[in-house]
């Protein structure tokens, strides 16, 4: 064989090789990538979805395609707020069931894909728009046709009744009266004008930042208009009417005052109809989200066509901040805030009937704007698009229909009902005592239970059974076999350095047996104070499964003579001479106890006729379950059970148990703690500098030693 | 398999003979240990990631420096032939070579073990040693791919510069692939065909070590660097190989 021969031979085979071994590469690859398993390695499953966002997704998916983008300018994020959010983001796209990516507004590509967002958000809600567009306008001309009739017929009707009066006092008066009316409406129908002109000039200028006009905006400023212009027509037309029953003036005033008050009447009420046209008009997710999709910096989850679109501040997705337990503002876990904001938001998209929760309660004034206990439990509903309200027992016999935040009445309504302080005496004269606030709410849950309403019953000790009388709150769960022993309070000793302390926190652990809450709460630290434990026989009225336990100890016992403890300040208790102690045979030392558990009443119709108990009060509001410790600068939930348990008891009692499960913010990310500035810049120092000094040095070292 | 760690063990011990080896790895360490301390900042969260990141794009150049002399400087001096001709394989001998320069990598890389020592110190709670377990996992098949590459390349030339500057290329591509293919927009079409930006997805090497960085370790990553790896040496196989028939 010649040497050109060969080497052409020799190329030949070695290209073959080559060829060969690329073709088997790639195949091992796209095997390798077809049939991969992708292990999460850390210790906290960070790198997991939460089970909660995993059963939203599970929903989403069989929804429909839905999208989630976070459109921002990358330059302004801080980078590992920026990578957090990316990351879940990232796991949410992997999980296949949802798309997921970032829009970076910062730059020319970015602004490209946000401009082709915005038109296909336009393009998905065009008939809905069209539609507004549509009664605007016809609102606007009913509006400019009411101002030209004050202009034209009310006011000039006006003056020619004060023509008609004669002379006198009583004349002066109503003269006097009818020319300020006729001012008045002169000049509402110059305002009516001029919201009709405004409404019509923004149809026909979009948005600088939409391309759409800035319809939510304009319709709530021409309503505003005509609502008050149509109060002014309506104490006209009594004014009017009240002139023509009157004996004031001759027959002619009368009926002329008669007649004009049916004209202002009419155009009343073809205000009323524009107003009510623009109210009646579906609210679209575009319009509502519009002045923030307008500053191009939003976290959008668009749902499948006939679902919704939720928007997410972009401040709150990357410095969520929380409020600490010590008061002060500190930023939270990026990492899992932005993946129960995203997931909630999902949530709201897709589920059209959130719950709405009805705090019951006794109290003489209203507690919902109570910032120190609801603003954290308050806040983390809205996430889910779940609404607070309240019920006032003592002074409202009837539930609230609360046609503001159900206005067809579909949303499920669960009622939070707080047990008073039966002991309590009332603390001003407007108040009630403690036994008739808490008969109030025993009313009150009598009620819900007869209506089969779904209930999250919260107890607290009560003296009343300390009296033998009955509990009013306990009473109406008796009738389902459910014993709630609210004359008896679970204590626990604990030694500390100097003697033994009471205490009456418990830190509970799970109930037996599997239930929907169980599988959002178990294993998360979750704490009840004063709790009293729940009996109940086995009947067929309802079966009942425990949630919550304290474990037996021979430090706990079911206490009967609390009262002097419970009415003792706090910080006086360890001064009291006798201080209570399980007594055998008087108090009930045979733990563990049930202190929450979940009844469900057999026979469910429409309603769920479900009820929660918790032998606690206060258990979910802020100071306890929205309380946040910033140890060694980590901040995370100091209960996050306590959480936990209220949503996932809101959503079993709404009948939602497909959205039951932990969500992330029971999680948190391990953060670099507090380091002495001095001893930060040495640390520094040394990794930067010393470890490759080191090298040298071992290199120089090792030179000399082996020449 | 002797013959193979003889081989490994020379090609380390003459990386350490020139004061070139030890500077290398200092200058690597003062870089990761930057990156490393510009991220130690009370309250923020306790990872390696930009460590590993700014590793990732050092391997870099720094691979590239040090397979360049696997072969090359062998072709150069003439030294290939007594090499060849010694009683072990063209095989044996790429093995060999590229053993001792994965031990240099691996020992230019186990002083970075004491970032997460002083993540541990500092940290509450504790850092996430998978987390941290799959960064070096990554860490080190990027540098054994950068290496095979490097070997491949060496056995092909005699200039160590040419070695060097064509190592240096593709491993740039692999890096600068991920840019070309990305397109995070969802709903975007950018130019490029679909097929095409999902090829250069599959070849992307920073969206893989980004998994790893997390805390995840995906096995069709783990097959994308072997399979990759094992090819550059079965083509640097194949160069020395050529020298019998050409």
């Amino acid at each position: 064989m010649s040497a050109a021969r060969r080497r052409m031979a020799g190329a030949g085979g070695a290209a073959l090789l080559l060829a060969l071994g690329l073709a088997a590469a790639a195949v091992v690859g796209a095997v390798g990538a077809r049939y991969n398993v992708r292990l999460d390695v850390t210790s906290a499953g960070e790198q997991r979805l939460a089970p909660r966002t995993l059963a939203v997704l599970e929903q989403a998916a069989a929804l429909g395609e839905v999208e989630i983008l976070v459109a921002a300018d990358a330059a302004s994020l801080e980078p590992w707020a920026r990578r957090a959010v990316r990351d879940v983001l990232e796991l949410f796209e992997h999980s296949g069931r949802v798309r997921a990516g970032e829009i970076d507004v910062g730059s020319a590509e970015g602004q490209a894909a946000y401009g082709e967002l915005l038109g296909r958000l336009i393009e998905r809600e065009r008939e809905g728009i069209d539609l507004h567009i549509a009664a605007v306008a016809a609102a606007a001309a009913q509006t400019e046709a009411a101002g030209a009739g004050l202009e034209q017929r009310v006011a000039p009707g006006l003056l020619a009744l004060r023509d008609l009066l004669g002379e006198g006092e009583q004349s002066a008066a109503v003269r006097s009266g009818l020319e300020q009316w006729a001012s008045l409406m002169r000049a509402a129908s110059a305002r009516l004008s001029e919201a009709a002109r405004a409404a019509r000039a923004a149809l026909a200028e979009p948005d600088a930042a939409l391309p759409i006009p800035p319809l939510e905006r304009h319709e709530a400023a021409l309503r505003q208009a005509v609502n008050e212009r149509a109060t002014e027509l309506d104490a006209l037309v009594e004014e009017l009417e009240a002139l023509g029953g009157s004996g004031v003036g001759s027959e002619g005033l009368r009926s002329g005052a008669e007649s004009l008050g049916r004209a202002a009447a009419e155009i009343r009420d073809e205000l009323a109809r524009a107003a009510d046209g623009i109210a009646r008009l579906p609210r679209l997710d575009v319009l509502r989200i519009a002045t923030a999709l307008g500053a191009s910096e939003i976290a959008l989850v668009i749902g499948p066509p006939g679902t919704g679109v939720a928007g997410i501040d972009i401040g709150t997705l990357y410095e969520p901040d929380v409020v600490a337990s010590d008061g002060t503002r500190i930023t939270g876990d990026v990492r899992f805030q932005a993946e129960e904001l995203l997931a909630s938001a999902v949530s709201t998209v897709l589920t059209a009937a959130k719950p709405i929760v009805v705090l019951t309660h006794g109290e003489s004034a209203s507690i919902l704007d109570s910032t120190e206990y609801f603003a954290g439990v308050g806040q983390r509903m809205a996430r889910r698009g779940i609404d607070l309200a309240e019920w006032q027992a003592l002074h409202e016999p009837e539930p609230p229909e609360l046609r503001e935040l159900d206005p067809d009445g579909a949303r499920p309504r669960v009622y939070a009902v707080l047990a008073p302080d039966s002991s309590g005496a009332a603390r001003s004269p407007d108040e009630a005592p403690g036994p008739e606030r808490a008969a109030a709410v025993g009313r009150a849950l009598q009620r819900l239970i007869d209506d089969r309403a779904a209930v999250l019953l919260s107890v607290i000790p009560s003296v009343l059974p300390s009296y033998g009388e009955t509990d009013p709150v306990a009473a109406p769960l008796a009738a389902l076999g459910v014993d709630v022993r609210t004359g008896v309070m679970l204590l626990r000793r604990e030694a500390s350095a100097r003697a033994q302390e009471l205490r009456t926190e418990f830190e509970v652990v799970p109930g037996g047996g599997g239930h929907a809450i169980l599988g959002a709460t178990s294993n998360l630290p979750t704490l009840l104070s004063y709790p009293v434990p729940i009996e109940w026989s086995g009947g067929s009225v309802a079966s009942v499964t425990p949630l919550l336990t304290v474990e037996a100890s021979a430090d706990a016992w079911g206490e009967t003579q609390w009262v002097r403890l419970w009415q003792t300040p706090r910080e006086q208790r360890p001064l009291l001479p006798e201080r209570p102690g399980p007594d055998e045979g008087v108090d009930d030392t045979e733990g563990p106890w049930t202190v929450g558990a979940a009844v469900e009443r057999a026979g469910g119709i429409a309603r769920t006729g479900r009820i929660v108990v918790v032998g606690s009060s206060g258990w979910f509001f802020d100071p306890v379950a929205a309380r946040y410790q910033a140890t060694d600068g980590r901040v995370a939930l100091a209960w996050p059970g306590n959480a936990e348990l209220f949503e996932a008891a809101v959503l079993w009692l709404a009948g939602q148990d497909e959205l039951i499960a932990q969500s992330a913010g029971a999680r948190s990310t391990p953060l670099v703690g507090p380091i002495e500035p001095g001893r930060l810049r040495a640390l520094r120092w040394g990794l930067v500098a010393g470890l490759p000094l080191l090298t040298l040095g071992v290199g120089v070292a090792w030179r000399v030693v082996r020449g | 398999m002797s013959s193979v760690w003889a081989i490994g063990r020379r090609e380390l011990a003459s990386m350490f003979r020139t004061p070139v080896g030890w500077v290398v790895i200092a200058l690597f360490l003062l870089l990761t240990g930057a990156a490393f301390s510009v991220g130690l900042v009370p309250g923020q969260p306790a990872s390696l990631r930009d460590f590993f990141a700014v590793s990732a794009w050092l391997l870099m150049p720094v691979a590239p420096a040090v397979s360049m002399r696997l072969f090359a400087e062998e072709h150069r001096t003439g030294a290939i032939e007594p090499l060849l001709t010694a009683p072990v394989s063209d095989a044996g001998a790429v093995a060999g070579k590229y053993l001792g320069a994965w031990l240099f990598l691996a020992l230019m890389v186990a002083p970075t073990l004491l970032y997460p020592a002083v993540l541990w110190w500092v940290a509450d709670p504790k850092p996430d040693l998978g987390q941290i377990g799959a960064g070096y996992v990554s860490l080190v098949l990027q540098g054994s791919l950068y290496l095979a590459i490097g070997t491949a390349v060496s056995a092909m030339t005699s200039s160590q510069t040419l070695a060097y500057l064509a190592t240096l290329l593709p491993i740039l591509g692999l890096l600068l692939v991920s840019r070309g293919a990305s397109d995070s927009s969802l709903g975007g079409s950018g130019p490029m065909p679909e097929w095409a930006r999902r090829t250069l997805q599959a070849l992307s090497i920073p969206a893989r070590a980004s998994d790893f960085a997390r805390g995840i370790i995906d096995t069709a990553h783990i097959a994308f660097f072997l399979v990759a790896a094992l090819w550059c040496l079965f083509a640097a196989h194949a160069a020395l190989d050529s020298r019998r028939w050409r």
